[in-house]
């Protein structure tokens, strides 16, 4: 469902030059699987996924989602994917129901199918209570249920959520949890990422560890504490940016000689 | 284009605009509140504020004769004004202390009766009144003019006594009398008077800020309220959802105009309807008499073009825009912009021709100006040629904008500070092997800018004899062409690129070309003659002293090799270097060729500052950028520049010796007959300086002109900014192997890094 060869991206920093955010990823992801991007803040997460969802052009290297390249059918892949982060927000001037009904619309829904999908989904999420409030008087949960109808509104065989969880209290975020094991169920295919080790372990059949744009460890979570003899993901988590980060430091020391 | 998107889009900004309450009280609440509240402050200052009477002291009073009488009780007779009634505002108060009251402001003006006034005036002789008032107090200021109309009139009537008892006709005194007929209609009136010059500008600011708002809150605002990646993540293209706002922000800017305009016009109505009441027959109310529905209706037909080009404008400004804050910076700019090309109309003597017509802005307002006058031949006449270009215009504006919605760095661009310094070492520091089109537009601003502020200072001063003169307007030529447009294309070579001699073109061509390119010169010699001088009669001819410069600049029998290095060669190394070498590789780097020889071609054209050159110089500079890139060398470049140039020098040289040689009877000499040969004698029509070309040597030019350039077009582009680059900026390292190892991505993408590339490596390899 989701293929991605050697993914890179650079962009320009005045003070630093050019950095490569996003440094030849690869991984992929089948349907009915939830695979995690486990990773500190600036790790590449949301380039990554950003490219995934068509919003960035890579540099280097493919993805391909459901067959479609997302550079050359950039149309295509949008069509069947569900996409979600912290920076895709909701209209302050539309209610819940016709934000919704706006991007089920821009999905080429028919009305009939679309209200149908609608009516389940503002069940399913408990979304009733909030139908015809505006988006700037919801709450931060109410928001990212909106966010989430308006993810699946058309059903798409592929999602993509960037911290799903960021900024939620305790109970909301166990509910976005809920929706996603859910989706999973339903044999989506779910690429997630977080910087929460707990979810990771709970929700992802796969799990690729991720720091300064390189992929550091991938695999299911028995592989990796396999692999490398430590049964905590987060002592794992920290002992392979610690070497990471001191082999980094080593390298540019001889290439700075 | 899936316009089901495009109107999804568009009904659901609409709506968020409606129910955005700033949007809608900009634009529906504060014209329907704001006029009639003008207007009723309009109505109360000048019709319902009753002026206040000025004093006037008479010192001497008793000494005026009592027929004719000048002063009944505390006014001057009402008979000495034009409008009865003002004689009310002069009251004329006791004379003590005169002088210091009116230095303290009690008393606005003093009129001294000398002691002998009876007399004199009975015997016919003259007297001197004297007035003392204010000058710098407009109140004492008005009250003198009203005094000085009673005097006059007073002094009128004492002359026709004089006339009566002289037993002469009235007529005596009056021999000439003007009688004027006055061939404007209403509509002329109504319209040439006040609204015609400011209906365009009304429908300008208008048009511009109900444009501008909603296009800032629609694009930046969507950025800082961050939707602008949900959006951009539907299924729909960017071109839906830019064209979807573009319709949005388009309605709005019409909105805001048609609303704006009815409620003042309404309330120009009430007001005029009120003041004509409380003072009827006031003349001058007839010239702010609204004008016609017709009027309106080209008001509302012209307000959709200007519209659209705004809307487009404003769009690709908020598109770029960060923030809503940053979107509304941008507002003051557009509008300094702007206002120029509205207030030019304003100018006497400016009226619609075929140069003003494809000036955005500024073509419309003079389409409306006409219209409302009721000019309507001149109108259709110049229509298509208005309308088509602000349409054009208004294409390539929101073809910015889709622009600015797939380039990631304007969608995400993170408020950062900005460090110059940072930025001047980055551009040094990772420098590509060409230079980017923004530098090298970057370029054209500097030239532009030395030209405009430097040059000025360096042409002769007004008091120079001549020979100083000419002196010093060679030097400004010499100094302008190397310092101002060589220096800056070397300097930025070097400066900004890894290979600055493949920048500038330096490389050898094939001689063919060289050969191709004096030809085409050659070819296109006679033609940009004859057609330049087309176009110049259409437009507005050039002052006068721009063919005097030329003329002090060469004449004064300079020998003509010094002319050519002045005239032909210097441009020729110097603007080639910077337009063909600097500018036209740049833009190779994001243009399409076609796209940059055609945008080179007009910047080159523009950059010669003379309207009367414009269309010329362009279609040079195209002619030049098509010779630079498929020779992919300067010089094929230089020549034909040096060969065009000094043609035009040595023609107008053989013409005026021909033209001596023929009045002087030395027909059947070789060289007088290749000269009828060339030219044929100019029609009484036609200008006397311009002797035009025999038909078949055009043609004969023509041909061979388009014989040389669909061969030279049939050739690939040699330009090493078109070959040797990629557009991905990497293009250096296949060129040169120092440039290799001095960027980092050589060392990640080669899978095995070469041992040089590790040992040279750079801070980010492992990054």
């Amino acid at each position: 469902m989701i293929d991605v060869q050697n993914l890179t991206k650079t962009f320009l920093d005045l003070r630093r030059g050019e950095v490569w955010a996003v440094d030849r990823i690869s991984f992929s992801c089948r349907s009915g699987e939830i695979f995690g991007l486990l990773g500190p803040n600036g790790a590449g997460k949301t380039t990554t996924l950003r490219i995934l969802s068509t919003v960035l052009r890579p540099t280097g290297g493919r993805a391909m989602i459901v067959g479609h390249d997302v550079v050359r059918e950039a149309a295509a892949v949008r069509q069947k994917i569900g996409y979600m982060s912290a920076s895709t927000g909701i209209y302050d001037r539309m209610t819940a129901w016709e934000m919704v009904e706006y991007f089920g619309r821009l999905y080429g829904l028919s009305e009939d199918r679309l209200h149908e999908r609608m009516e389940h989904l503002f069940d399913a999420l408990q979304m009733n209570g909030f139908r015809d409030q505006l988006g700037s008087k919801m709450s931060t949960g109410m928001k990212q249920k909106v966010s989430i109808a308006r993810t699946i509104v058309h059903d798409p065989p592929v999602l993509i959520f960037d911290e799903p969880t960021a900024g939620l209290d305790v109970l909301v975020a166990r509910s976005v949890v809920e929706v996603i094991r859910g989706l999973r169920a339903q044999g989506k295919c779910i690429v997630f990422s977080t910087h929460i080790m707990r979810e990771a372990e709970k929700l992802c059949d796969h799990i690729a560890i991720v720091h300064r744009g390189h992929i550091l460890a991938a695999g299911t979570l028995a592989e990796l504490t396999d692999e490398h003899g430590e049964n905590d993901l987060e002592e794992l988590f920290f002992q392979l940016i610690r070497r990471h980060d001191e082999k980094a430091g080593s390298e540019s020391l001889i290439a700075n000689r | 284009m899936n316009w089901h998107n495009v109107k999804l889009v568009f009904h659901r900004e609409l709506r968020d605009q409606l129910r955005d309450r700033r949007t809608l009280f900009m634009i529906m609440v504060l014209p329907l509140l704001l006029y009639p509240g003008i207007g009723i402050g309009m109505v109360q200052f000048t019709v319902l504020f009753v002026e206040q009477p000025r004093q006037v002291i008479v010192v001497g009073r008793e000494h005026l004769p009592d027929f004719p009488p000048l002063i009944a009780v505390d006014r001057f007779v009402a008979e000495l004004f034009e409008v009865p009634e003002e004689a009310e505002q002069l009251q004329i108060v006791s004379d003590e202390g005169a002088a210091q009251r009116l230095q303290d402001g009690e008393v606005q003006v003093v009129l001294f009766v000398p002691p002998d006034t009876r007399e004199k005036i009975a015997r016919g002789e003259a007297v001197k009144l004297e007035t003392h008032y204010n000058y710098a107090d407009e109140k004492s200021r008005i009250a003198y003019l009203r005094l000085k109309e009673a005097l006059s009139n007073w002094s009128d009537l004492i002359v026709r006594d004089r006339v009566e008892s002289k037993s002469l006709p009235p007529d005596f005194i009056r021999p000439v009398e003007f009688k004027e007929q006055n061939i404007a209609t209403a509509q002329e009136v109504s319209g040439g008077l006040v609204w015609a010059k400011l209906f365009p500008f009304l429908l300008v600011i208008m048009s511009l800020t109900g444009a501008f708002y909603p296009a800032v809150d629609l694009c930046a605002g969507e950025k800082e309220r961050g939707t602008i990646e949900t959006l951009l993540i539907s299924p729909a293209a960017r071109a839906e959802i830019v064209l979807g706002k573009y319709l949005t922000i388009f309605l709005f800017s019409v909105a805001t105009a048609v609303l704006n305009l009815a409620s003042m016009a309404t309330t120009g109505w009430v007001v005029a309807e009120q003041m004509q009441r409380a003072v009827p027959n006031n003349e001058r109310l007839a010239d702010f008499q609204p004008p016609g529905l017709d009027c309106a209706g080209w008001v509302l037909l012209l307000l959709l073009p200007l519209a659209a080009f705004f809307s487009a404008m404003g769009l690709a400004l908020a598109a770029f825009a960060r923030s809503t804050k940053e979107g509304q910076y941008y507002l003051t700019p557009l509008f300094l912009v702007t206002m120029p090309l509205v207030l030019v109309t304003l100018a006497p003597g400016v009226e619609l021709n075929a140069f003003y017509s494809v000036v955005p802005i500024t073509g419309v307002a003079l389409l409306l100006k006409s219209l409302i006058q009721g000019h309507y031949d001149v109108a259709l006449h110049f229509m298509t040629l208005v309308l088509l270009p602000t349409a054009l215009y208004a294409a390539l504006a929101i073809r910015w904008a889709i622009d600015q919605f797939t380039r990631e760095e304007v969608l995400f661009r993170e408020a950062e500070r900005f460090e110059p310094w940072l930025w001047a070492r980055h551009l040094f520091r990772d420098r590509g092997a060409f230079p980017s089109a923004a530098e090298a537009i970057f370029c054209y601003a500097i030239m532009l800018l030395l030209v405009w502020f430097l040059g000025g200072f360096l042409g002769p001063t007004g008091a120079a004899d001549a020979t100083a003169r000419q002196a010093a307007l060679q030097r400004s030529l010499v100094v302008m062409q190397i310092a101002f447009v060589a220096t800056p294309a070397i300097i930025m070579g070097v400066m900004l690129t890894n290979r600055p001699r493949l920048t500038l073109l330096g490389r050898w061509p094939s001689w063919g070309y060289m050969a191709l390119a004096a030809a085409l010169a050659v070819a296109l010699h006679p033609i940009a003659v004859e057609a330049s001088e087309h176009i110049q009669r259409g437009l507005p001819s050039q002052p006068k002293w721009v063919a005097e410069q030329l003329e002090q600049l060469l004449g004064g029998g300079q020998p003509l090799w010094w002319q050519l290095i002045l005239i032909a060669a210097l441009p020729a190394v110097c603007e080639e270097l910077a337009f063909r070498g600097f500018i036209l590789s740049g833009l190779l780097r994001r243009m399409s060729v076609f796209t940059a020889i055609i945008v080179s071609g007009f910047l080159f054209g523009f950059f010669h500052m003379n309207p009367q050159q414009l269309l010329t110089t362009t279609f040079l500079g195209w002619i030049l950028g098509v010779v630079a890139t498929r020779s992919g060398s300067l010089l094929p470049g230089i020549v034909f520049h040096f060969t065009n140039n000094a043609l035009a020098l040595l023609m107008a040289n053989f013409q005026s010796h021909m033209e001596q040689a023929v009045r002087a009877g030395a027909a059947g000499e070789p060289l007088v007959r290749l000269f009828d040969a060339l030219f044929r004698q100019p029609t009484t029509g036609e200008f006397a300086h311009h002797v035009p070309y025999r038909v078949h040597v055009l043609l004969l030019c023509a041909g061979l002109a388009t014989l040389v350039l669909t061969w030279l077009l049939k050739q690939p582009a040699r330009s090493p900014a078109v070959t040797l680059s990629d557009n991905s900026g990497d293009d250096a390292r296949a060129l040169d192997p120092d440039a290799a190892v001095s960027r980092s991505s050589t060392l990640r993408s080669a899978p095995v890094a070469p041992s040089t590339g590790l040992a040279r490596g750079s801070p980010h390899a492992n990054v």
